[in-house]
């Protein structure tokens, strides 16, 4: 069942264009990473699905707002003061639901993740993988439909990233849940994901992790050096 | 000290300029912590000096100074608000319209014999100048302002952390931003007859600043915040009376000093 689709799409930023003419689509249960290199407009073409910057082109969504997670490539304010609690129930920003009602569905968020000893501590004193997880953990408060991830690994050590991307490959395997997710990581990407989608400005290939792997792109990124 | 407390309530002048002033330290140390977290404390300097201005032009023109200077205080902080977001040299602007706004209030003010005495209680707060109409205002306001931060409090709390994530998920974030600033100015506009529009931004800035030294949670940052507002505002308040002091000044000090204690506990919580 077809999830998302994109049809000529277009991204200006700053009167710069940096996304051009792309068109794709995603089915239910779908794992699609997101590579390029750096300033290809990964993350803006994320941005502008997610509606966060305006985008040009026609755009189907077989899903409502509250479906979506969103674990965005953040930048934590050095002092900002919160508790792992605090941060995990910012996930019910948008619901309806009584007080002591999120209070225990965060508990129980924190618990499927495995951080109930966290619940007190600063944010800004975890880890990076720990707070890539709180950060999961805040996304996934509710029952989602599909996950959008950008850049999720950046800065974090190699444990952490294999956590996480096992993390993510459950969620998409046992939930069924689809996930979107930008990132430079090409092993991870062709370990994990079903389908890539391969940006530099202009979409140079969509398609299945096997075909990707024996297209011309796929040798002349991995020549380059990237890892 | 605490006859001098009680002697506040037995002048009304004094009655009415301790209520709006708590009202505007309680919904100031509120809406601080939102700007100073989202590094848009300058916005309220920025309005102050708009503040400046507007009530030297109404002064000169002989119009009601609060019904002026309000709307000229709103629009300014959807302006300030605005600049600080796109423009990348976000301070710069903020500069740019403080000292325009601080240069049209000083000229307008050498338009009348002498230094009027209205201004001179603008740029350094008087407890003589509350009104009841400052009062009913205050109240009306402060009960907004409480009763939005404590509804859509997790709202605030997602927005101020990441407010990408925040969007992403369906929260009408300029909207929410739009009325921290429309508050913002209300509160300053209202304020600055007590502290000055020297000191007024201050109250926005020294009790985020203070508690967020020692607070690691948002929950006690706010709850720490509203009472270090509350304290700094009475003693100052108390001491003003006791010694014929400023106002601004003596509630500024205040705040200075809690500053300075929560350093010292901060300090003192690393070290066990």
């Amino acid at each position: 069942m077809k999830l998302l689709s994109l049809e000529h799409i277009h991204i200006c930023y700053e009167k710069k264009v940096v996304v051009e003419d792309v068109s794709f689509g995603i089915e239910e249960g779908d794992f699609l990473c997101i590579l390029g290199e750096n300033g290809s407009g990964k993350s803006s073409l994320l941005k502008g699905i997610l509606g966060l910057i305006p985008m040009a082109g026609k755009m189907q969504c077989f899903f409502k707002k509250e479906e979506i997670g969103y674990l965005p490539q953040f930048q934590v304010h050095t002092k900002f003061p919160a508790t792992v609690f605090e941060v995990i129930s910012s996930g019910f920003s948008t619901s309806f639901l009584k007080k002591d009602t999120i209070k225990k569905k965060v508990l129980e968020n924190m618990q499927r993740f495995h951080m109930e000893d966290l619940r007190n501590c600063s944010f800004q004193e975890l880890s990076g993988g720990q707070r890539e997880k709180v950060l999961l953990a805040r996304t996934l408060t509710e029952q989602k439909k599909i996950l959008f991830l950008d850049e999720p690994t950046t800065g974090l050590d190699p444990v952490s990233t294999k956590e996480l991307y096992q993390m993510i490959h459950k969620l998409n395997q046992e939930q069924k849940m689809t996930i979107v997710m930008v990132t430079h990581d090409i092993d991870r990407a062709l370990e994990y994901a079903n389908k890539i989608l391969y940006l530099k400005k202009k979409m140079l290939f969509f398609g299945t992790t096997d075909q990707y792997l024996s297209c011309d792109i796929c040798e002349n990124w991995v020549g380059c050096g990237h890892d | 000290m605490i006859n001098a407390f009680i002697e506040i309530f037995s002048y009304s002048f004094l009655t009415k300029a301790f209520f709006v002033g708590i009202f505007v330290a309680l919904c100031s140390s509120l809406l601080g912590i939102i700007l100073v977290l989202k590094n848009y404390a300058m916005i309220g300097d920025g309005l102050s000096h708009v503040g400046f201005g507007s009530l030297s032009l109404a002064t000169f023109l002989h119009i009601s100074p609060l019904l002026f200077s309000i709307p000229v205080m709103v629009v300014a902080s959807f302006f300030l608000l605005k600049m600080n977001r796109k423009n990348l040299h976000g301070d710069s602007s903020i500069a740019l319209i403080s000292m325009s706004s601080l240069a049209i209030g000083i000229l307008f003010s050498s338009f009348q014999k002498g230094m009027n005495i209205n201004l001179s209680s603008y740029l350094f707060g008087s407890i003589l100048a509350v009104s009841t109409e400052d009062l009913i205002l205050s109240i009306l306001l402060a009960i907004i302002i409480l009763i939005f931060f404590f509804k859509y409090y997790f709202t605030i709390f997602s927005i101020t952390f990441d407010p990408d994530f925040a969007k992403a998920t369906g929260v009408k974030v300029e909207r929410y931003y739009m009325i921290f600033s429309l508050f913002t100015a209300l509160i300053i506009a209202l304020g600055m007859r007590i502290m000055g529009t020297l000191l007024i931004s201050s109250l926005i800035v020294f009790p985020a600043l203070t508690t967020m030294q020692y607070f690691k949670s948002f929950r006690g940052v706010v709850i720490g915040s509203f009472l270090v507002s509350a304290f700094s505002f009475t003693f100052g308040m108390v001491f003003t009376c006791l010694w014929d002091i400023p106002v601004g000044a003596s509630i500024v000090l205040f705040n200075l000093l809690f500053f300075l204690l929560f350093k010292i506990l901060s300090w003192k919580g690393r070290v066990s």
